[in-house]
């Protein structure tokens, strides 16, 4: 006879209730903030960062992590969190391709298919292990005051604007161009070839499942995926391009190079004149910074009414040496591989993009190795 | 306060004041000039770029 396997359900720390505080005041700064915004860079920056509040909230609100996702699978064979990563996608997805096909105002986030793809996605996989944290996972862990995170953020901003800066030369190596997979096969059969490709991931994911238990709050946790899915649609009805995180700590970057005496105008990405006339603008005037900006301050408001804000921070010297460096080698491989979790696995595929799927395989891989480093490194599983 | 929490106020204190410094030293940003509210169904507003775009 055989025994069912029982339904994953929370461990009791998931469970437990911690500490919270009144969410009126942080909502009230909010509000204010919001209109502070809209009055100085106008509506849409303003949406945008209400926008990116809101991704801030239900990533802190939930703790949705896609480093952690993968790491409970890689360890514990707990699908939960990958799961809910796939169905933000497929969400985002159906409603997101037949936009940007209607519209051509809008774009999607297509990068080349490159060497610097391939070696980058490997590379960041590997990294977010040992930071415990992506583009979105280090800004909201930031945002709600884990100084490991905080340590991570400074390599992460100096990586992005170091990698765009030298990534013409990282192309050389050999790229082919973007593939948008609804321009090159059709909306429907996009949507269906990818919708049939995340069924069936997941399917495996469930299938090879082992843990019995979960550390997400799986209803919670499904819930805050369909509300990513919908942020991220609103993203991009609202900038004209997907979510995104690394391009604009990258401009944050190039601001601090260009104030240092570092020659922008002749460096082969920010010499460019779109990219010059964004570094003289104010960084709240950037679409992915503005979100950015409104993530952080999402976060933190979610983690004081979750009571999870400002964790205690215990890591060896070697472990915030490791963070520092992790930051770096982030930041640089996210513009090698053009884009982190968010803008290549997240915006890449839910917007039709090859380029999706290929940093998907390699950062996978790379997570792979990245979590046997993490545990030779002492950091906690 | 906890030390953590120090330092969370330190990092925000911090990043209000880098956001500042920021403003007064940008071009001045014309308020009226701003583009529509949201992209979808407007005339395409050029952008600087997306992390995933390819270099231009």
């Amino acid at each position: 006879m055989s025994v069912p396997t029982p339904a994953l359900t929370a461990t009791p720390a998931a469970a437990a209730a911690p500490a919270r505080e009144k969410l009126a005041p942080w909502v009230g700064l909010g509000i204010a903030l919001w209109a502070a915004v809209t009055w100085i860079v106008g509506l849409r920056q303003g949406l945008l960062f209400a926008v990116g509040i809101g991704f801030g909230a239900v990533l802190a609100g939930v703790a949705f992590g896609f480093t952690t996702g993968w790491r409970a699978w890689i360890r514990d064979r707990d699908p939960t969190g990958f799961l809910a990563q796939l169905l933000a996608i497929a969400l985002a997805m159906v409603v997101s391709i037949p936009l940007i096909a209607s519209d051509s105002a809008l774009t999607g986030a297509y990068g080349p298919l490159s060497v610097s793809l391939l070696l980058g996605a490997f590379v960041f996989g590997a990294a977010m292990q040992v930071a415990d944290g992506c583009g979105s996972g280090t800004l909201y862990k930031v945002g709600l005051g884990n100084l490991f995170s905080v340590a991570v953020l400074p390599g992460f901003i100096a990586g992005s604007f170091l990698g765009a800066a030298h990534l013409d030369r990282w192309l050389t190596l050999g790229a082919l161009p973007p593939v948008a997979l609804p321009q090159a096969i059709g909306v429907l059969p996009t949507l269906l070839a990818q919708l049939a490709l995340l069924g069936l991931i997941a399917a495996a994911l469930w299938k090879f499942r082992r843990a019995t238990t979960t550390r997400w709050q799986p209803r919670a946790i499904y819930a805050g995926a369909a509300l990513l899915a919908l942020l991220g649609v609103l993203n991009l009805v609202i900038a004209g391009q997907p979510w995104g995180i690394v391009y604009g700590l990258g401009l944050a970057g190039a601001k601090v190079a260009g104030a240092l005496g570092y020659d922008l105008a002749a460096n082969a990405f920010w010499g460019r004149p779109a990219q010059l006339a964004q570094v003289e603008q104010t960084l709240l005037a950037d679409v992915t910074t503005i979100t950015n900006l409104g993530l952080l301050y999402g976060a933190f408001v979610a983690a004081r009414r979750r009571g999870t804000a400002c964790p205690p921070a215990a890591a060896t010297g070697r472990q915030w040496l490791a963070a520092v460096v992790a930051g770096l080698v982030l930041g640089y491989s996210a513009r090698l591989a053009f884009g982190c979790n968010i803008g290549a696995f997240f915006s890449g595929i839910s917007t039709g993009s090859l380029h999706g799927w290929v940093w998907f395989a390699a950062a996978f891989a790379g997570s792979l190795a990245g979590v046997k480093l993490r545990a030779a490194l002492g950091l906690k599983a | 306060m906890r030390r953590s929490s120090v330092y969370a106020l330190v990092f925000w204190g911090a990043l209000v004041a880098l956001l500042a410094l920021d403003w007064v030293s940008a071009r001045p940003y014309n308020r009226f000039a701003e583009p529509p509210p949201w992209q979808l169904g407007q005339p395409a507003v050029e952008g600087a770029g997306h992390c995933a775009a390819p270099l231009r």
